[in-house]
């Protein structure tokens, strides 16, 4: 059963990493090796607490339709009382296992630790040099807390009309990441969440009230690279035009400060952001900058 | 007539400046000079610099290089060191030198007579990364190769801390050679000083040079932490390089902290004596990093406080720790904290009585164990042992 | 000694200046010990950018197959690897050729190792000093987005 070995992992986990996941939030400031030495354990565990979250969805599946089963087993055995007992062990069995996921689900941290921070960090790891630290400021303590709620706007026409209609949005800038590269760049690498939770009652045909909630997720990837003129050419207007309308341009006297920012829209707020979408943006800027004298000088 | 040298101190170094390495040198290469009765002093200069001088039994022969490329005028202070060597092989006794850049011409001069002492206050191959991120480990290995050479060739090796000796003997210097002499400092009764005119009542100092390793950042963020007290300033007596100490201007201006700094820059030891005088505090934020952890220093920073008295609030690094012992001589903190270093500054400043112990016991230390005279003892006997 | 065949990095690419240690059993060429692992199923030394590739390769194949299910999901195998180095490998020939990227290459190291050559000494002009931050040094602070 997956559920132990989730548990065992969890188990492994220093006090710092456990820490980490029940609060979800922290500010770190370390190499990217220490950086993935503390985030591996964490998302291993991770994976293995979906795994096992999915594994004993299935069992309450199992159990619903053995206990169907066994209805119609009580039907047929004309009162045996076996055929009563295995329906309530089964009903007992459910809430058993709903207790455990709902246990898992505590501890369970958001599939962007190691879907995107792990990938990220570790990519760009490659680009350092040795013994440079990352910022990274990190809050994964979930998407839709109270205190990430920046609108709420209801339409409601009044007692017992119908459609009622909430509409919530929720800010979540949940990864800042700065460092410096092996060009001597500095990097910015920012992303903002914006959730829109639509929860809608109505009255069907039948006169039954029904509610719904639907989320939409857009995912605001910004990524600002400040290069030397020492070792990148002043971008000319031709080139700038290259980037297109989402450029931000910022002239300094040593620095040119090259801001892009794309936005992904989702439904699935637990679903994780791809790291992709971050090095296409600074794939962009390094694809279509000039070197100051001679390619890599 | 001009006497002929009886011995050489050479150093990758500018001299005179306003920091801690210039003291060392003048100190170890007078000790030098007065114990062979004459001496030429072989180091870096600039444009204000005289390429010779002559004080009382020193020479001083400056190489004035407008080369920017660091290894380039390394190379070129080989050759200048070189030349003077071959020059004087048969003159002189003994050739002191304080890195690798100057150690290896003078370990290339065909049928020498001198005997050589390398003194390693710092190893390039572990500094140079810090300061040049580009660095290959083909470099760093090559310039690995000049230290090891240095190590093994010459007749004695002296450094300032045991952590760098630790470092030298793991690296496979042979520990039989190697003598741990602390850095020293000049006691100095602060009362006899008199203080800047334009002091402020109450005030902490940095002084020193100020590479990334100095922890200049961390002390910047405490004094964030320190904004209830606006009459508590920070004086900077900062040497180092022009866009460093342009950045950390920046820095502070960033951070807000313009009416808490009070900068003085590339001042004569003299003006930073006269700040330490009347400071509440001296502190030395070290960065817990491969310098400062594996290759390790001697902090005369550390070292000056403690002579005048002054507590200092220091990193609690191994290097550190052959200084200073917490709550006794110093104020030890964990390194690159800055909200623990803010604490600390206010447990001291709240109570002068315990400063007062804390710089007693400091100053009591120092001169007992921390003088130049204590250190030019030991390296005397060194040099009369290397020419028996 | 033959050097390592391998070249570091993602956006910017520098050879690795370790001396080989052995041949990776698919491309042939010789690698050092940090570019190397050996692959469990055949016990055979592979370099990271084969393996990298591998991995990719798997990934997509896997990814095709289930089409039903949205979710990230890697298999053991890939698992092992997915915090290594050979991951990043893998991904960044995918990278390359899917997103058209040409890396900056950033020059060669020596392989002389008795004195400094122009490799050496290049690194140390000033425009490479690191320690000297820029007056226009990043300011995380600053959101180059406030417009």
């Amino acid at each position: 059963m997956k559920f132990f070995g989730a548990v065992s992992k969890y188990r492994k986990l220093s006090p710092d990493q456990q820490n980490f996941i029940r609060q979800g939030q922290q500010k770190f400031n370390n190499t990217p090796e220490k950086l993935l030495e503390f985030f591996k354990p964490m998302a291993e565990f991770d994976k293995s607490c979906d795994e096992a979250r999915d594994q004993l969805l299935n069992y309450i599946f199992i159990c619903v339709a053995l206990i169907f089963l066994g209805v119609i087993g009580i039907a047929v055995s004309s009162g045996h009382p076996l055929a009563f007992m295995l329906p309530v062990i089964l009903f007992f069995m459910i809430f058993l296992i709903m207790f455990l996921r709902w246990m898992l689900g505590r501890i369970d941290i958001h599939n962007n630790l190691r879907g995107f921070v792990v990938p990220i960090i570790n990519l760009l790891g490659q680009d350092m040099t040795a013994g440079q630290k990352i910022i990274l400021d990190l809050d994964l303590r979930g998407k839709k807390l109270p205190s990430k709620l920046k609108q709420c706007v209801k339409d409601d026409p009044g007692w017992f009309s119908y459609p009622k209609t909430t509409t919530s949005t929720f800010e979540d800038p949940w990864f800042n990441l700065t460092t410096e590269l092996v060009d001597g760049s500095k990097l910015m690498l920012t992303v903002d969440d914006e959730i829109t939770q639509l929860d809608r009652t109505r009255k069907n045909a039948r006169g039954k009230i029904k509610s719904k909630s639907k989320d939409k997720i857009k995912h605001m990837i910004r990524a600002s690279l400040a290069l030397k003129h020492k070792k990148y050419a002043v971008a000319t207007q031709n080139d700038i035009e290259k980037f297109g309308s989402d450029l931000k341009l910022k002239n300094g006297q040593n620095r040119q400060i090259f801001g892009l920012k794309h936005v992904v829209k989702g439904t699935d707020v637990e679903a994780n952001l791809d790291p992709k979408l971050c090095f296409e943006l600074l794939g962009r800027v390094f694809m279509n900058v000039q070197p100051a004298q001679q390619k890599g000088s | 007539m001009q006497i002929l040298p009886k011995s050489l101190y050479a150093a990758f170094d500018t001299y005179p400046a306003p920091k801690g390495a210039a003291v060392h040198i003048r100190e170890f290469a007078q000790t030098l000079f007065t114990h062979t009765g004459s001496g030429l002093l072989l180091v870096l200069g600039d444009e204000n610099l005289p390429s010779w001088q002559i004080e009382g039994g020193m020479q001083i022969r400056r190489l004035a290089s407008d080369e920017p490329n660091y290894l380039k005028r390394a190379m070129q202070f080989g050759e200048f060191v070189y030349a003077h060597a071959e020059m004087l092989r048969s003159d002189l006794q003994i050739a002191h030198f304080r890195d690798p850049w100057s150690g290896i011409p003078l370990l290339d001069v065909q049928d020498r007579r001198y005997k050589t002492v390398y003194e390693v206050n710092a190893l390039p191959s572990i500094e140079l990364p810090a300061r040049y991120g580009a660095i290959s480990s083909t470099t760093c290995n090559k310039i690995r190769l000049f230290e090891k050479r240095c190590w093994e060739e010459a007749d004695w090796i002296v450094c300032p801390s045991q952590v760098i000796k630790n470092c030298l003997t793991e690296l496979g210097a042979n520990a039989s050679k190697i003598t741990v002499i602390p850095n020293g400092a000049k006691l100095i009764d602060p009362t006899q000083i008199s203080l800047p005119a334009d002091s402020p009542e109450q005030y902490l100092i940095y002084f020193g040079a100020v590479q990334s390793w100095q922890g200049v950042e961390v002390l910047f963020k405490a004094m964030t932490f320190l904004r209830d007290m606006p009459e508590l300033k920070l004086v900077l007596c900062a040497s180092g390089s022009k866009p460093r100490l342009k950045y950390l201007q920046k820095l502070a201006v960033r951070m807000g902290l313009e009416q808490q700094l009070i900068w003085h820059f590339k001042v004569s030891q003299t003006v930073v004596t006269e700040w330490l005088a009347g400071a509440a505090i001296s502190i030395a934020p070290l960065v817990e990093c491969s310098r400062n952890l594996i290759q390790g220093c001697c902090p005369i920073k550390i070292v000056e406080s403690m002579a005048m008295g002054k507590p200092v609030i220091a990193s609690d690094l191994p290097v550190v720790r052959e200084l200073l012992e917490h709550n006794q001589t110093g104020w030890l903190i964990r390194p690159d904290r800055p909200a623990e270093l803010a604490r600390a500054i206010r447990i001291l400043l709240a109570h002068p009585q315990e400063r007062d112990r804390i710089g007693e016991n400091a100053r009591r230390k120092a001169s007992t164990d921390l003088t130049w005279e204590a250190s030019a003892n030991t390296l005397k006997a060194i040099y009369s042992q290397l020419l028996a | 000694m033959e050097n390592c065949n391998m070249k570091r990095g993602f956006f910017f690419l520098r050879d690795c200046d370790h001396p080989a240690h052995q041949s990776c059993s698919v491309c042939q060429a010789s690698f050092c010990s940090e570019h190397l692992r050996i692959k469990p199923e055949t016990n055979e030394p592979v370099c990271l950018d084969c393996l990298g590739r591998t991995m990719q390769q798997q990934q997509q194949q896997q990814q095709q197959n289930q089409t039903l299910n949205t979710r990230n999901r890697r298999n053991d195998y890939y698992d092992d690897y997915y915090y290594d180095n050979a991951w990043c490998y893998g991904y960044r020939s995918n990278y390359y050729s899917s997103s058209h990227y040409s890396p900056w290459y950033l020059g060669n190291s020596s392989r002389n190792n008795s004195q400094f050559n122009d490799q050496d000494m290049r690194v140390f002009d000033n425009s490479a000093d690191i320690n000297d931050p820029d007056a226009e040094a990043f300011d995380p602070e600053a959101n180059v987005f406030d417009s």
